[in-house]
């Protein structure tokens, strides 16, 4: 246990060591944990009021299902190559729709002075190579200059938008849940299937499993009324065993009416609950699981 | 007792039958996934060269005296998409054939740009910038698709060499395929230093 809670403080104090080399995975994907957010700034060097900012013009955009925007802001990279890196984040984030790939993710790298764009093939017709340039050298490489990235990433993202929003595009509307891939319901549907089909055959078996020879082959030869209530009858049904001959009784207690109700049916119990992205709350997010081309542009300053 | 005999005879043929019927429209489906991805390669070479008349006539404004290494670009375009290769025909020589000339692309556009360099008006243009930019994305775009090829390349081919598969390929002709290898120069986008 002390071990443990070592571990976990060395981690806790090696995390908040600044200028820190990310690798694609260690990126924080802040949308998965929180539907709202989709700038992820683990080093800081975008302030909370541009992450705001960045965040509400990404969730209008998605909202009018325009594109889905990512932003990372790090300080360093593994391998030095931001087209790379950006390829294997949001491509692993799997940022824009499944149908469109309507997805761009914008990568700022401090230490390389290097902003990229990476569009999915969906946004190449609104936000081309080209278009990413101009925008990244007339709205964003200025402030950059200055080190003042919340500026330039702010005025970057509203230029995107802007030019999202005059452009173009109909994607038509988001799908409201993510859908359970075939094979899950499927597997699901099967699952119940033969829980149903178990349950009634171990109720059915029970019922005419001789007791002395073990098989299925009692039969019903008697029937008779024992007692009768107001609410309840008592009956008794006599079973012989046409295999070894053995006489079972049973006495069943049933409400008096014309046998609605009370059954020995099955009960499958109902709250299968939510499953898929829903689950548990609104909370969580997630991107539609879009990818990309390779299209985008990138500036250094 | 030959009743039995006859019946699993049977079930055995129907059951080979059905793994027949499986594999080959697996294959089927391989290789039109092999063809998409040719397709997409061969689509940003063409963007590639789509792009190249354009920055030609771009650079032919300020740099007047670079009159052979634009005709170098414009040659080594044409000789490019005189190749042309259709799915059925891959094999490994045509296919280093396809990655010579358009190597040779490469390599004329990068020479281009370095001398572009030495002017400082045409740095400065901003069509200039915007079309290196085009010509940087649709760099990383072929490099993408190729990736992709030889990834799909690469599943086709294992399902076609694995045994007993083999025998339903080699009887239908599905032969494998090659793939990309890796240019002899530095598979980089034309770098520009400002």
């Amino acid at each position: 246990m002390k071990r443990f809670i070592l571990i976990v403080l060395l981690a806790a104090v090696s995390a908040t060591v600044g200028a820190r080399t990310w690798k694609p995975g260690e990126v924080p994907n802040v949308q998965l944990a929180d539907r709202t957010r989709y700038v992820s700034n683990p080093d800081g060097i975008l302030s909370d009021a541009a992450v705001a900012r960045i965040d509400s013009v990404c969730a209008a955009l998605r909202a009018q299902g325009l594109a889905q925007v990512a932003v990372a802001a790090l300080d360093d990279i593994e391998g030095g190559d931001p087209f790379t890196f950006a390829m294997q984040l949001f491509g692993s984030w799997g940022v824009g729709r499944k149908d469109v790939d309507n997805g761009l993710g914008i990568l700022l790298v401090e230490r390389l002075h290097e902003i990229r764009f990476v569009t999915g093939p969906g946004l190449e017709g609104v936000l081309p190579d080209a278009l990413c340039k101009r925008i990244q050298l007339n709205f964003m490489l200025p402030y950059f200059r200055e080190d003042n990235y919340d500026a330039g990433m702010v005025a970057g993202v509203e230029a995107v938008a802007e030019l999202l929003r005059n452009g173009e595009l109909d994607f038509g509307p988001e799908p409201e849940e993510e859908e359970l891939p075939l094979w899950q319901t499927l597997l699901i549907l099967c699952t119940l299937g033969g829980m149903l089909v178990l349950v009634l055959v171990l109720l059915d078996s029970q019922s005419r499993r001789c007791p002395r020879c073990r098989k299925r082959t009692l039969e019903l030869r008697d029937k008779q009324v024992l007692s009768v209530t107001p609410r309840y009858e008592q009956i008794e049904y006599t079973f012989v065993c046409s295999n070894c001959g053995k006489v079972v009784k049973r006495s069943v207690r049933s409400p008096r009416d014309n046998g609605l109700g009370g059954g020995r049916g099955p009960f499958i119990g109902g709250g299968i609950g939510g499953f898929g992205s829903g689950a548990g709350g609104s909370f969580g997010g997630g991107f539609g699981g879009g990818s990309f081309g390779g299209g985008g542009a990138g500036s250094r300053w | 007792m030959k009743k039995w005999i006859w019946i699993a005879v049977a079930a055995v043929v129907v059951l080979g039958a059905f793994w027949f019927y499986r594999t080959y429209n697996g294959f089927v489906r391989m290789d039109e996934e092999v063809k998409t991805a040719w397709a997409q390669v061969e689509t940003q070479y063409q963007r590639r060269s789509d792009l190249i008349p354009n920055l030609v006539n771009t650079v032919k404004g300020y740099a007047v005296h670079e009159r052979e290494t634009l005709e170098g670009v414009v040659e080594a375009r044409a000789k490019a998409t005189s190749v042309n290769l259709s799915v059925d025909e891959l094999t490994p020589e045509t296919m280093a054939r396809f990655q010579q000339a358009q190597e040779g692309v490469r390599s004329a556009l990068g020479r281009l740009l370095v001398v572009a360099e030495r002017y400082p008006d045409l740095k400065a243009n901003q069509n200039f910038q915007e079309l290196q930019a085009q010509l940087e994305g649709t760099e990383n775009r072929i490099a993408v698709a190729r990736e992709r090829f030889n990834t799909t390349v690469r599943g086709y081919n294992v399902a076609v060499r694995r045994f007993p598969a083999v025998i339903v390929a080699r009887m239908f002709g599905f032969g494998e395929k090659p793939y990309f290898t890796a240019d002899a120069a530095a598979a980089q986008a034309p770098v520009v230093e400002f």
